[in-house]
């Protein structure tokens, strides 16, 4: 789904300086309109569910996960 | 504790067999399985077929979270949680749980609990297919 909205699975950024989630989050809502029309996302760091306070090390593997609907 | 655990994410259909197998011991005085299914109405819209995608490491890894989870909770022997991913059609079974315990109210209360958590936090999402056009399911306020 968020490859959907964002057009492609892995996004580069490097016009802007992310350290922590929470500025994944703002980014993404920044450049990214149709995020503000999900009820709600999450950020995974590292293949499990970060809070927004976080901060972001090299390496690290972020992912975005819009409302889960499995089962 | 490692076999009391076991976890699918797989593109090929779901077996029942194979998750009630997984969970039958010696010990085991009952067995609860859920089986979800693809149903062909929503909100009284023909639904054609489902399309589920996931975030595979970690779906596994949240399904594993929650089988160790219901462990703890429930006085349990084993559980199976299976998912599939891809296009599933009418019928088809995109989840199946299965539960064992030497009594049934651990068993029941942990099937419950493992379903409704799986869909809460298990990063996987269904696209529902329409004869007009399609959505992902509970995207969008």
């Amino acid at each position: 789904m968020a490859r959907d909205i964002v057009g492609t699975g892995q996004l580069i950024v490097s016009d802007e300086k992310l350290s922590t989630v929470a500025d994944c989050r703002t980014y993404l809502l920044k450049h990214y309109q149709n995020f503000e029309a999900l009820k709600s996302f999450s950020v995974a760091l590292n293949e499990s569910y970060a809070e927004d306070a976080e901060t972001l090390s090299e390496g690290d593997v972020v992912a975005i996960i819009p409302p889960v609907s499995g089962g | 504790m490692e076999s009391a655990i076991d976890i699918v994410l797989s593109m090929t259909p779901l077996s029942v067999d194979k998750a009630y197998e997984h969970v039958t011991t010696a010990a085991t005085g009952g067995i609860s399985v859920f089986v979800g299914t693809v149903r062909n109405h929503t909100a009284r819209k023909r639904v054609l077929r489902l399309e589920f995608s996931a975030y595979e490491p970690m779906a596994i890894k949240e399904m594993k979270k929650i089988a160790e989870e219901a462990l703890h909770r429930f006085d349990i022997q084993r559980i199976a949680i299976h998912h599939g991913v891809g296009t599933m059609q009418i019928g088809e079974k995109p989840v199946i749980i299965a539960v064992s315990s030497a009594h049934r109210k651990a068993a029941f209360e942990a099937c419950q609990f493992a379903i409704d958590t799986l869909k809460e936090t298990v990063p996987i999402w269904k696209k529902e297919f329409f004869e007009d056009g399609e959505v992902w399911v509970n995207a969008h306020p």
